[in-house]
């Protein structure tokens, strides 16, 4: 029986390890692009730095 | 040159000197972790040459500024962000610097970059990468679960390690180091008390480490009301404007708007 251990991120994720240099460069942009999907539902959000939200046009930090 | 967008103006911001170190998800992806940000992130050094070079190679890709503070070290040495933003083909690139990174103290940056000096790309170590994660959300702890099972130290996975069995099992083999690493890390006693004690104190840990950041984002956010106020006039203000021209309003502007220091800001 395999024992269990703590899952964190999927092995689909995992799988970088495995590439080259040039297939993680190649992987990569197209993640990038495919990234762009959501460019709307976060145009407002910050992901790094001290700021969360732009403001919201008159009512200050939203 | 790379051919990846956040490599290549990583090697740009470097050019001629170490100045920019990138970190956040883009740092995760050199750790060959996972794909999970759209953004790039850099710790900068806090010196005028570095801020103005900075800012010279984005306007050469036509990048805007987007709300946040101006890219200047006065703001940048109180712990504030500065945030920017253009399109390359299909991708919007958001390029986002601090000079003082959370949770990372003025001694450790100091050694960050001298270690940092000849690695091409600079990218933060693992260690670091995994203070810098402990944020306000929820997904960064599943990264620092990762990251901390590429760690090469026991020591450090004792230190950052997110599963209960890992670190039982780490406990049984290295007694007297969990001890000497419980006076860091107090969740870690529980080790004695079983695996689902553990599992507590680590859910506890990450709660404490959560609202900790959100206090801290809280003091920059109640520091910004009125530069946020003002922000929909700023940007129309600057916009169309070369970024050199809009960064100058933008200083200019801050000025008794947004303080430089906050209270409780830093690390």
């Amino acid at each position: 029986m395999t024992e269990m251990q703590d899952e964190f991120l999927s092995e689909e994720d995992l799988d970088l390890r495995n590439l080259s240099e040039a297939e993680l460069i190649c992987v990569w942009n197209e993640w990038l692009k495919q990234a762009q999907n959501s460019n709307d539902l976060d145009e407002h959000e910050y992901s790094h730095g001290v700021f969360t939200r732009e403001p919201i046009a008159g009512n200050g930090l939203g | 040159m790379n051919k990846n967008i956040y490599l290549n103006l990583t090697d740009e911001f470097n050019s001629g000197r170490l100045r920019a170190i990138l970190s956040g998800g883009q740092a995760v992806v050199l750790h060959r972790l996972a794909l999970m940000s759209k953004d790039g992130d850099w710790i900068l050094r806090e010196d005028e040459e570095c801020v103005g070079h900075i800012l010279s190679t984005l306007e050469t890709y036509g990048a805007v500024y987007r709300f946040g503070a101006p890219l200047d070290i006065r703001w940048l040495s109180g712990g504030w962000s500065a945030h920017f933003e253009f399109r390359r083909e299909d991708i919007r690139v958001r390029t986002d610097f601090v000079t003082r990174p959370p949770r990372l103290s003025s001694d450790r940056l100091a050694c960050l970059w001298r270690e940092q000096e000849h690695r091409a790309p600079p990218f933060l170590d693992i260690a670091d990468l995994i203070e810098t994660k402990k944020t306000n959300r929820e997904k960064d702890y599943a990264v620092i679960g990762e990251l901390a099972r590429l760690t090469g130290s026991i020591e450090d996975k004792l230190k950052y390690s997110r599963s209960a069995r890992e670190l039982l099992d780490l406990a049984g083999r290295y007694p007297g180091s969990i001890a000497e690493i419980t006076k860091q890390r107090p969740a870690l006693a529980a080790s004695v008390d079983g695996l689902e004690a553990l599992e507590t104190a680590l859910d506890s840990e990450r709660r404490r480490l959560i609202h900790a950041n959100e206090d801290r984002l809280s003091r920059y956010l109640w520091a910004a009301e009125a530069w946020g106020q003002a922000w929909s006039e700023t940007s129309h203000t600057i916009k169309g404007k070369s970024l050199t021209m809009a960064h100058r309003y933008m200083v200019e502007r801050a000025q008794g708007l947004l303080p430089t220091t906050v209270p409780g800001g830093l690390p």
